[in-house]
C-alpha cells in the first residue's frame, strides 16, 4: 500500500483506518460489532512477541533504566498493576493528570531509550508515568504514558523527550498527536478517567460501520475511510495531525 | 476472648489490582515477603469491609445486606479464605502491631554509622536497603535487620560471613551496628543484574554460550566462598549480582553456615526451586530439615545453573506442594527442549549429575560441578530448524489481489503466516496484517 503523504503517526493512524474499512467488507457487523473493530484501530502499531525473548526481560529494562535515577525517585512511589509498573510523586494529584505523552520506541531500541526516558521525567518533574513490564506490554505501541496537569507542561516534556530520543528507532502511537520528527513521542488526553485515544477509536469504529452500509459491500476501503474521517472532522476530531482537541470541542 | 469477639482490619497498606478478566484481584501487603494473594472479586468485596475494624460475623452480616446472600452460607464458604488471609497478613488482628502501616524506619540524608542515607531501594516489614554514601564520598549499601525473632542470628551470620570472606567475591563490610532486633550493616554497593537476567542479550534474548559463560564464573565464586568454609544457604538468582565487566558478586548470608565459627548450623530454607531432594523428603515426612551441607548447595547451584542456561527451572514445580515435594525427590530433570531450548547434550548431562536424587552420585563441590561444565562446553548446543521467513507484506496488504479474493480458510493460513513472521521479525506491519487477516478469518 501506498503511504499516504504527512507525519509518520498521521501515515500510520491512515493506515490503520483503511485496513480497518476493508474488514468492513468481509466481517459482518453483528459479528464484529463496533466495539471489535475499535479494538482493532486501537490495538494498531504494535509487534508481536519474539520467540526466544525472555519472559524476564522486561523486568530487567526497568531494573536498569531505573538504576540510572535512583536516587532522584525518592520522592516517588512505584507500583505494580497488571502489565505496567509506575512512578507517582508523592504530591501529586493523579485525578488532575490528564494530559499524555506517549514515548513509544521500537522494543529494539528500549535498552537505551527507556533509561533516557526516565532520566528525562525525573529531571523535568514529571508527576507521574507508568510503563509496560511484560512482554505484551514492550509490544504496545503505547508502552510507556506520562501524565502532567497542564497541556502546556504536557507539550513542553514532550518537546523535551522527542529531542533526546531522536536518535532512536521509532514505532509510534497511531491515533496520536505527533511531537518531533520521528514519531517516537506523542501526545494524547484522558477525560472522565477515559483515553481520548479510546474514545477516538470507539467514534471511528460506528463512523466506519456507517460508511461501510450507506457505501455498499463494493466500495473500496479508501472511500469508506475517507467517508469516515470526514464525519469525524465534522465531530471536531483533528484527523490531519490527530492531536487531541479540547475537552467540550467535539460533538460527541 | 474467641475469634467471633476478635476485631480484624485490612490494613492502610494492602493495595489490590484487577486481573485483565475484572474477574479476580491480586491482592498484595506493601513491604511483605508473602506473594500477591489471587482473590475472587466477591472475596475482595468482602475483605474491604474490614477497611473498617470488624468481627468476622458482623462483616459477613454486612456483606450479605449490601450484596445479597444467606449468612450462614456465605460465612460456610468465605471461613476458610479468611483464614487463609489471616495466615498471610493480610487480614490481621485490630490494635496489634501487625495492623499498623509500614513505614521507613530511616529518612533521606540520616547518619547511619560512617553513612549519609539517599534513596531506600526495598523497604520491607523486617527490613530496609537503602543506598548512602560514605564519609569519603564512595556509594555505599545500608542493610537494616529488623525482626525480633530471628534477627539477630540472621545479623550475627550476615556479619561473621563477611569477616571470613574479606576480600572475595561478596561486598566489604564497611561498618556493623548491632541491635535487640538485628542490626545494621554497611556494605560497599553492589551494582548488578541477577545472573539469571544477565545472561539476555541486547534483544531479551537467551545465548547458551554466553550464560554458560556466566554458570562458570559464578560456581568460580561459590568456589572460593566454599574454600574458606562457607556455604551460602540461600542460593537463587537475585543473590548472584553480575555487573557490566561480568563480574560475579555474592550476596545475602543471613542463613549463611560458617565452618568453626561456633554459631549453631544454619536455619534451612523450606521452599523454592534450590530444595534439595533430602530436604524435601523431610518435609514430606514432617521430619526437621537436614543440616546445610556441600551436597545440598552443590544441587542448588545445579538449579540456579540450569536456570541461568534455560530461563526455567529443572522441574515443573507449579504444583500444589506435596506435589512439589514429591516432585523434587522422584522427578528427573527436564531436558532441555522441554523448556524450549536447544539441546545440549553435553551440558545437559553434567547438570543431572548435578541434580542427582542421590547425594552421593552428585558432584563432591563447586569447582568439580564448575570443572565438568567447562569440559563438556566444547559441544555446542544443537541448531534448532530455521525459522520460515520471507516477505509477505506486499501481497497481503488490502490493496492486494489475496485480500480481494481470499476465502476463510486462505485467510486464516495468511494470519497464521504473518504471526509467525511478526514474531520472527517484530515488524509492526505484519503484526497489524496478522490480527486483520485473524479478523477475517473469524479467528480473532
Amino acid at each position: 500500500m501506498a503511504t499516504p503523504p504527512g507525519e509518520r503517526l498521521a501515515q500510520l493512524s491512515r493506515t490503520a483506518t483503511i485496513r480497518a474499512a476493508a474488514l468492513t467488507r468481509w466481517v459482518g457487523h453483528d459479528d464484529l460489532g463496533t466495539e471489535g473493530l475499535a479494538a482493532v484501530l486501537y490495538g494498531a502499531g504494535g509487534s508481536a512477541v519474539g520467540d526466544h525473548m525472555d519472559a524476564q526481560w522486561p523486568n530487567l529494562l526497568l531494573r536498569r533504566a531505573e538504576r540510572g535515577v535512583r536516587n532522584q525517585l525518592a520522592d516517588y512511589s512505584r507500583g505494580a498493576t497488571q502489565g505496567w509498573m509506575s512512578w507517582t510523586r508523592a504530591d501529586a494529584d493523579v485525578t488532575e493528570l490528564v494530559h499524555k505523552v506517549y514515548v513509544s520506541p521500537a522494543v529494539s531500541s528500549l535498552p537505551a531509550a527507556l533509561p533516557t526516558t526516565l532520566l528525562g521525567a525525573v529531571r523535568l518533574g514529571v508527576p507521574a508515568w507508568k510503563v509496560g513490564a511484560d512482554l505484551a506490554g514492550i509490544h504496545r505501541a503505547d508502552k510507556a504514558v506520562l501524565y502532567l496537569a497542564t497541556a502546556a507542561e504536557a507539550d513542553a516534556a514532550a518537546g523535551e523527550l522527542a529531542e533526546a530520543l531522536a536518535s532512536e528507532v521509532p514505532q509510534g502511537v497511531p491515533f496520536t498527536g505527533q511531537v518531533g520528527a520521528t514519531g517516537i513521542v506523542s501526545r494524547g488526553l484522558d477525560h472522565n478517567g477515559t483515553s481520548w485515544r479510546a474514545a477516538l477509536c470507539h467514534r471511528l469504529a460506528e463512523a466506519l460501520w456507517s460508511a461501510r452500509e450507506q457505501s455498499g459491500a463494493h466500495a473500496s476501503a479508501h472511500r469508506v475511510a475517507e467517508d469516515a474521517l470526514r464525519v469525524l472532522a465534522s465531530d471536531g476530531f483533528d484527523v490531519t495531525t490527530w492531536h487531541p482537541v479540547p475537552v467540550g470541542a467535539t460533538r460527541r | 476472648m474467641s475469634i467471633v469477639d476478635v476485631e480484624f482490619r485490612l490494613p492502610d497498606d494492602v493495595d489490590a489490582a484487577p486481573e485483565a478478566d475484572g474477574q479476580e484481584f491480586l491482592v498484595t501487603r506493601r513491604g511483605s515477603r508473602i506473594p500477591p494473594q489471587v482473590l475472587s472479586a466477591d472475596a475482595w468485596t468482602l475483605l474491604q469491609r474490614f477497611r473498617v475494624p470488624s468481627t468476622l460475623s458482623a462483616a459477613i452480616i454486612g456483606y450479605c445486606r449490601e450484596h445479597g446472600g444467606e449468612p450462614f452460607t456465605t460465612l460456610d464458604e468465605a471461613f476458610p479464605v479468611l483464614v487463609a488471609l489471616t495466615r498471610s497478613g493480610l487480614l490481621v488482628a485490630n490494635g496489634t502491631d501487625a495492623a499498623l502501616s509500614l513505614t521507613p524506619r530511616f529518612s533521606r540524608d540520616e547518619r547511619v554509622g560512617p553513612a549519609t542515607l539517599v534513596a531506600p531501594i526495598r523497604v520491607l516489614r523486617d527490613g530496609e536497603l537503602w543506598t548512602a554514601v560514605s564519609d569519603d564520598g564512595s556509594p555505599v549499601a545500608v542493610k537494616v535487620v529488623d525482626e525480633a525473632i530471628s534477627g539477630p542470628d540472621l545479623f550475627l551470620r550476615e556479619t561473621t560471613a563477611l569477616r571470613r570472606l574479606v576480600g572475595g567475591p561478596v561486598p566489604d563490610l564497611v561498618r556493623e551496628l548491632p541491635r535487640s532486633t538485628g542490626g545494621v550493616l554497611v556494605l560497599s554497593f553492589v551494582e548488578g543484574d541477577p545472573v539469571d537476567l544477565a545472561a539476555l542479550d541486547e534483544r531479551g534474548c537467551r545465548h547458551p554460550l554466553r550464560a554458560l559463560e556466566l554458570v562458570l564464573t559464578t560456581l568460580d565464586a561459590y568456589a572460593a566462598i566454599h574454600a574458606l568454609g562457607v556455604l551460602h544457604g540461600d542460593v537463587h538468582p537475585g543473590n548472584v549480582l553480575v555487573d557490566e565487566q561480568g563480574r560475579v558478586t555474592l550476596i545475602d548470608f543471613g542463613i549463611a553456615d560458617v565452618s568453626g565459627s561456633g554459631l549453631a548450623p544454619a536455619p534451612r530454607a523450606a521452599g523454592g526451586e534450590q530444595l534439595d531432594p533430602q530436604a524435601a523428603a523431610a518435609l514430606l515426612h514432617g521430619e526437621s530439615l537436614p543440616v546445610l551441607d556441600v551436597a545440598a548447595e552443590v544441587y542448588a547451584l545445579a538449579t540456579l545453573a540450569y536456570r541461568v542456561i534455560t530461563g526455567s527451572p529443572p522441574l515443573d514445580l507449579e504444583l500444589v506442594r506435596k506435589e512439589a515435594l514429591d516432585a523434587i525427590t522422584t522427578r528427573p530433570p527436564r531436558m532441555f527442549v522441554e523448556v524450549g531450548q536447544p539441546s545440549w547434550p553435553a551440558i545437559e548431562a553434567v547438570l543431572a549429575r548435578g541434580l542427582a536424587k542421590d547425594p552421593t552420585l552428585r558432584p563432591t563441590g563447586a569447582r568439580e560441578f564448575r570443572d565438568a561444565l567447562a569440559a563438556a562446553a566444547d559441544h555446542t548446543p544443537l541448531e534448532t530448524s530455521a525459522k520460515a521467513s520471507g516477505s509477505l507484506l506486499d501481497e497481503v496488504d488490502v490493496d492486494g489481489i489475496l485480500w480481494a479474493t481470499a476465502d476463510a480458510a486462505t485467510a486464516a493460513d495468511t494470519a497464521a503466516d504473518l504471526r509467525a513472521l511478526a514474531s520472527a521479525t517484530g515488524d509492526v506491519d505484519a503484526h497489524d496484517l496478522a490480527v486483520l487477516w485473524a479478523v477475517r478469518a473469524g479467528a480473532h
